[in-house]
């Protein structure tokens, strides 16, 4: 009972109070063990009245706030990025206020005016301003970066003023390494970005063809609440423009109106976040400096580095645009193709082309374009013969490089498949040449007749077939798929809209012409008419040869017959002449029914692809099947 | 001045009533601001929203006692205030409850800040319970009025818009007692802040920032606009923002639908691409409602005026409904009759064989070649085939909610369909003209076209019927006389296809058109132009016989008795044509031979009697109908004037009486047995 009746004055109390309210504990007042709060000593406080341990039960609870912010400064050791560093600054700010009042609340003590209760109004104000910094703290102890910055601006949601302004206090705090790092990345194009906080990261990819596709991306987790993903991407394009300008385009031209922009986002950039009108303005400027640097990239690749032309002259060289061109490179290629491929040598064939380009309108071109075309091999398998493996590529280096790379291998496969069907044409109309020129030279031989009148319709079917898909691919897919191009990238706003346009472009052509995955069954039986086509070609040639060897045979036959010494023919040479033309009428009967046999194969074929196409779900390849078979010719069970 | 403190073990009862009359303003110095006291003690609470009770140590001096009692309801005042304002600062209750809960907080701080002048009060001496009671007569009063506000609103949970109504009720009931008035305003001026940010936003910018659902409008977002559907705006704008009720204010209440349309149009022209130019302006609460009132109204004139003239100048929304007009009410004559040159083959087939693509590229070629040339909106114009003829489609809507619903809900395609019965135009528009021509009015449009284009392609047959009967001129007189009966038959149905068709264009469109065009040049706001647009079709439809179930039906039976007559005559041409003159003229040639691709469809049912058994049962069957028609409309209330430009048709089909006449001659048995039949 001794103990109880030292008791403890009011201002010792009040004095314990003060000290708890920056978190030191006194004789009294004692730290809790396992926690930030504070609790009154068992032993000494059997002495104070229900009254006083009500106050100091209330008053403590700001000790324990002020502890609990603290630790939250104190742990910020770990490397927590520099946002959450400015969020540290900022509490450690508001402490520095808070110290300033305990600091005049001593002050007032040493003076005698406090008593506890005074004390409980003094401290309500500050008390809900640590309450809610330390709810801030506590919401973002685990995050960093734009996490963080979302955390925060949650805050604002909060319809109490004295919330409102707190949680702006802190958010433009935080948002001002973000604003920097956004300003920089937005003007600069520069990333810096130490702990990955920023929503945009870039990629360790050092070449330079990479670079527009893939070296930079969004990192979603990192996105600010105010900011939409589709804003995050108009940023990261803007950025990504800008990279592109200086390491791609060497242009090192400052953006317009840089200043202005700086001021306007070190400015209104955290005010905006407050005030809903101010982000509109904020959001326009982003527009703004996203559409301005958009169009600058796409600008300097249309007139400096000649995009468009680039396109229309791969069109051009590489989708067979140039007829002329294409038909008399095909012309003198065909002696080096028919080779396999192994004995093919590139200069050769470089030679073939440079002459093909002097000869035709190619000519005409410009000089740059025609010295980036050249002839590629691809790798070749063992049996292939030159037709193949040959390629014309276009070689694009520079900024324009960059955008097409990526496109290379569609185009080759485009020119593979392309290539293909013009051998078709030509082969077939090369037949036709040979097929008018001989008739008139085997017109005495009557039992060829049969012959070649087989050979006449079927070589005419194929020519339908063929012009008609050619006609299709040509016109239908690649003229109206570069049209399309040609009205979109007229209206792009910003080079990804250019990408976009001759991407949609290559694989509508890709689909069009059937070289996409889901055609496959349509490439199967192409393949097999092509093959006929090309056996026939073969057939033919023997047939001719065979007949002039057949022709020569009778001339000389008759020669002797009508020799002048009247002598005639000996039996032997009747009986080899008589076997001779005996061969050659077999050899006739069996060519013939070899042909009309490959004619019922390419009827079923060609009726199978019209099937299929009839079955497609596209509306063009339903109306090419109507064109092959416009009159009912193959019948479709 | 150092005191020792008083253990607690004292019982009171030891201690005289002077002195203890010191203790219990120091208890209660405590308690009125929450905390425990040696003498009185707080009772715990059994619900949260609960009124605290205290209980008095027993030992007190009866007549201090009841002083205490008497100061102590303003500690429970306290209580619920305080309670309310920690529990309401949270995110969960809304930011009107946040904002209200902080003023009231700010009331309590000023409470606490009285309490301790009284401990000052005290300490010096001066302070006895008499005092005490006078000194909190302030406080107890309005701590008591704030107590039931929050009491109020903690029992109906309200947030939001209701807890505004709530103050505003109070305010309301206050008027006598203006500093109780006074309070309450300064609550809700600080509960409003926050409502009145979102409503700023909403009206100045059609932007909601509201992320409690506090606000009057909810954003029922779907879809963002990019990938909206055209057709998706019929629904957009009705379903798309929508007014909670129950989170209207009071204040508010005359005023929410123009608050709506407001932000609505303002979304629309954003939408658009189009900036806003106008400022966000601070609305605030105060006890004259004018001037909240005055900004919303202000606000609603620059959007609505924004929004009209985006659409009818930037927009050209009248072109947009004229270029409609001449395609979907057949206005440009010229057109339709080269589509229907072009097309009549193709529509004449089953559906099932006709290839959209094919018609689209007639119409293509139509539009081209005709004076549709010169219209800038032609190429928004596309063919449709749809899967029921017009008259099951009306029966199926006309049927909509009464007891025959059921019947037309699961009307399959029963038979096939023509190409013509199912031919419809549709229109492609965008946004933001698609919130006109939203997906009901285009389907009305298509009604009208379907109803006038049919009507035009049996015009079309029985013309062509009246061209090759032309070659009759040449038959014997004698001969001639056995068809006149046909060609009086022919010529009484072109008469009345004609007049149908007249009576609907000229009779029913034009003057409907002629107002609606006066109606939209006075509109002030996008939903005056929908009404009027809307008002217009239902006319049109209602006017052209399309919404009476029982005059479709008589009508799409007299065009139909006209297509067989049509097909009946194209057949059986060659026969009398063959043997009257005994070889075809040359000329004729080629009209019969177009004359066979008809004959193909359709069985010869008909052709089992002879000629002119066959042309007098159509004449009979036809002259029913067209009888059932006429009465079918002058049974129509005359005086209920919806249907008052239907007489006219009744006139004009019934020209010098001349079916009037026959019907008493027929006598009206006869009539009646034959329409049944």
């Amino acid at each position: 009972r001794q103990t109880l009746m030292t008791g403890v004055t009011e201002s010792q109390l009040i004095q314990e109070v003060i000290y708890s309210f920056q978190g030191i504990e006194g004789r009294v007042i004692r730290k809790e063990l396992d926690g930030l709060g504070f609790t009154i000593d068992a032993k000494l406080g059997k002495s104070l009245t229900p009254i006083q341990k009500g106050l100091i039960e209330r008053l403590v609870g700001v000790g324990f706030l002020h502890n609990q912010l603290k630790l939250h400064c104190d742990e910020s050791d770990k490397q927590i990025g520099l946002i959450g560093q400015s969020l540290i600054a900022i509490l450690r700010d508001e402490l520095t206020n808070y110290y300033q009042l305990i600091a005049s609340l001593q002050a007032q003590s040493n003076k005698q005016e406090l008593t506890l209760r005074r004390m409980v109004v003094w401290v309500a104000e500050p008390q809900l301003h640590l309450q809610w910094l330390a709810y801030i703290a506590e919401q973002c102890s685990d995050k960093k970066g734009g996490a963080l910055i979302s955390a925060v601006h949650g805050f604002l949601q909060h319809g109490s003023t004295c919330v409102q302004k707190l949680a702006e206090k802190v958010l433009t705090a935080v948002c001002r390494p973000l604003c920097l790092m956004l300003s920089k990345w937005l003007l600069d194009g520069e990333l810096n970005d130490p702990c990955a906080e920023f929503f945009i990261e870039a990629r360790s990819i050092n070449t330079d063809e990479r670079l527009w596709h893939d070296k930079y991306l969004v990192r979603k987790a990192m996105i600010p609440s105010f900011i939409s993903l589709d804003q995050a991407t108009k940023i990261l394009a803007t950025g990504k423009s800008i990279n592109f300008l200086r390491q791609v385009c060497k242009d090192n031209e400052e953006m317009p109106g840089r200043d202005a922009l700086h001021k306007l986002f070190t400015n209104t950039f955290a005010k905006a976040l407050f005030a809903p009108e101010q982000s509109i303005e904020l959001h326009t400027a982003l527009e703004r400096v996203y559409r301005e640097t958009s169009q600058r990239v796409l600008d300097l690749l249309k007139d400096n580095y000649r995009l468009l032309e680039h396109l229309q002259s791969m069109r051009r060289y590489l989708l067979l645009g140039q007829g002329d061109f294409i038909r008399h490179l095909m012309e003198l290629l065909v002696p080096e193709l028919s080779q396999p491929a192994a004995n093919l040598y590139l200069h050769t064939l470089s030679a073939i082309l440079e002459t093909a380009i002097r000869v035709t309108n190619a000519q005409y071109e410009d000089e740059d374009t025609l010295q980036r075309l050249n002839v590629n091999l691809l790798s070749m398998a063992k049996d292939d013969s030159g037709w193949d493996v040959f390629i014309l590529g276009y070689h694009a280096n520079g900024p324009v490089g960059t955008i097409l790379q990526p496109t290379n291998s569609i185009y080759k496969c485009l020119f593979g498949g392309l290539w293909k069907v013009k051998r078709m044409e030509f082969v077939l109309s090369n037949m036709r040449k040979q097929q008018i020129t001989s008739n008139k030279l085997y017109r005495n031989i009557k039992e060829m007749k049969p012959v070649t009148h087989a050979i006449h319709i079927l070589a005419s079917e194929m020519i339908h077939f063929l012009h008609q898909t050619q006609y299709y691919f040509l016109f239908e897919v690649l003229e109206c798929s570069w049209a399309e191009m040609v009205k979109q990238v007229n209206q792009a706003g910003s080079l990804d809209d250019v990408i976009t346009a001759h991407n949609t472009f290559l694989s509508s052509v890709q689909s069009g012409v059937l070289l996409d995955l889901n055609s496959a069954n349509f490439r199967l039986v192409l393949g097999l008419i092509f093959n006929q086509i090309l056996s026939l070609e073969s057939l033919q040639e023997t047939l001719y040869m065979t007949a002039s060897k057949a022709k020569e045979q009778h001339e000389a036959y008759k020669k002797i017959c009508c020799s002048k010494d009247g002598f005639g023919v000996t039996k032997e040479e009747e009986q080899q002449y008589k076997k001779q033309l005996l061969n050659f009428h077999h050899f006739l009967s069996s060519t013939r029914s070899q042909v009309i046999h490959w004619s019922t194969m390419f009827r079923e074929n060609v009726v199978k692809f019209i099937k299929l196409l009839a079955a497609s779900s596209n509306m063009n390849l339903q109306l090419l099947s109507t064109r092959l078979n416009f009159n009912g010719y193959y019948t479709i069970a | 001045s150092s005191r020792t403190s008083i253990t607690t073990s004292h019982p009171i009862n030891n201690i005289p009533a002077t002195s203890q009359e010191n203790i219990l303003i120091n208890d209660l110095l405590n308690i009125l601001i929450g905390l425990p006291a040696n003498y009185i003690e707080a009772q715990e609470l059994k619900d949260p929203y609960e009124s605290r009770e205290f209980i008095i140590n027993e030992h007190v001096d009866p007549s201090l006692r009841q002083l205490v009692k008497q100061i102590l309801p303003l500690a429970s005042h306290y209580s619920i205030v305080q309670r309310f304002t920690e529990e309401k600062m949270r995110f969960e209750f809304g930011q009107v409850n946040n904002a209200l809960a902080e003023c009231m907080s700010a009331i309590i701080v000023d409470y606490t800040l009285f309490i301790t002048q009284l401990e000052s009060e005290f300490q010096s001496g001066n302070l006895t319970l008499h005092k005490m009671w006078y000194y909190i007569q302030k406080n107890f009063h309005s701590l008591g009025i704030v107590s039931d506000i929050a009491t109020t609103i903690n029992k109906s949970e309200s947030c939001g818009g209701k807890v505004l109504s709530l103050l505003h009720e109070n305010i309301a009931g206050y008027i006598g007692d203006s500093r109780a008035q006074d309070l309450c305003v300064t609550l809700m001026q600080a509960a409003c802040v926050p409502y009145m940010k979102m409503l700023g936003m909403w009206i100045y910018k059609g932007i909601i920032s509201d992320p409690i659902h506090e606000f009057l409008v909810e954003d029922n977002e779907v879809v963002q606009k990019e990938d909206m559907p055209v057709d998706y705006s019929a629904d957009y704008w009705d379903k798309k923002y929508t007014i909670r009720r129950e989170r209207i204010p009071k204040f508010l209440e005359p005023v929410f639908g123009i608050i709506l349309k407001a932000g609505k149009y303002l979304n629309v022209i954003r939408q658009c691409g189009k900036s806003l130019s106008n400022k966000v302006q601070v609305i605030e609460y105060k006890k004259e409602e004018k001037h909240y009132i005055e900004a919303i109204k202000k606000a609603y004139k620059y959007a609505s005026e924004t929004l009209l003239d985006l659409v009818m100048k930037e927009q050209d929304l009248l072109g947009r409904l004229r270029s409609v007009k001449h395609y979907f009410l057949l206005d440009q004559g010229d057109f339709i009759v080269t589509f229907l040159t072009l097309c009549e083959k193709v529509l004449s087939k089953d559906v099932a064989d006709v290839v959209q693509a094919r018609l689209d590229s007639l119409l293509d070629l139509a539009l081209r070649l005709s004076s549709a040339v010169n219209d800038p909106y032609k190429d928004d114009l596309r063919t449709e085939l749809l899967q029921i003829d017009l008259l099951t489609q009306m029966k199926k809507i006309l049927s909509i909610e009464t007891y025959e619903e059921q019947n037309y809900r699961s009307v399959k395609k029963s038979n096939t369909l023509l190409a013509i019965e199912s031919f419809s135009f549709s229109y492609e528009v965008r946004w933001p003209l698609s919130l006109i021509f939203n997906k009901n009015s285009l389907a009305c449009y298509q009604m009208i076209f379907r109803h006038l284009f049919y009507c035009k392609y049996v015009e079309r047959m029985v013309c062509q019927v009246w061209r090759s009967n032309k070659v009759a001129k040449s038959f014997p007189l004698s001969a001639a006389r056995q068809y006149r009966s046909a060609f009086a038959l022919r010529q009484r149905m072109l008469h009345c296809v004609q007049n149908l068709e007249y009576h609907m264009m000229v009779e029913v469109i034009e003057p409907h058109w002629c107002v609606f065009l006066q109606k939209i040049s006075k509109v002030s706001n996008v939903d005056e132009i929908l009404d009027c647009h809307n008002h217009f079709l239902n006319m049109c439809l209602k006017d052209c016989m399309l919404t009476i179930t029982n005059l479709l039906v008589i009508i799409t039976k007299l065009l139909s008795i006209c297509v067989s007559f049509c097909k009946f005559m194209q057949r059986t041409q060659r026969y009398f044509v063959e043997a009257e003159l005994g070889s075809l003229p040359n000329s004729f040639c080629e009209s019969f031979n177009q004359g066979e691709a008809v004959q193909q469809d359709g069985p010869n049912d008909a052709d089992t009697g002879s000629f002119e058994d066959s042309i007098a049962k159509y004449d009979l069957e036809f002259t029913a109908t067209l009888m059932q028609l006429l009465d079918l409309i002058n049974n129509i209330d005359r005086k209920d004037s919806d249907h008052d430009r239907l007489f006219n048709l009744l006139y004009r089909l019934d020209f010098n009486s001349y079916y009037t006449g026959k019907f008493h001659r027929m006598g009206l048995d006869h009539l009646k047995q034959d329409a049944s039949g």
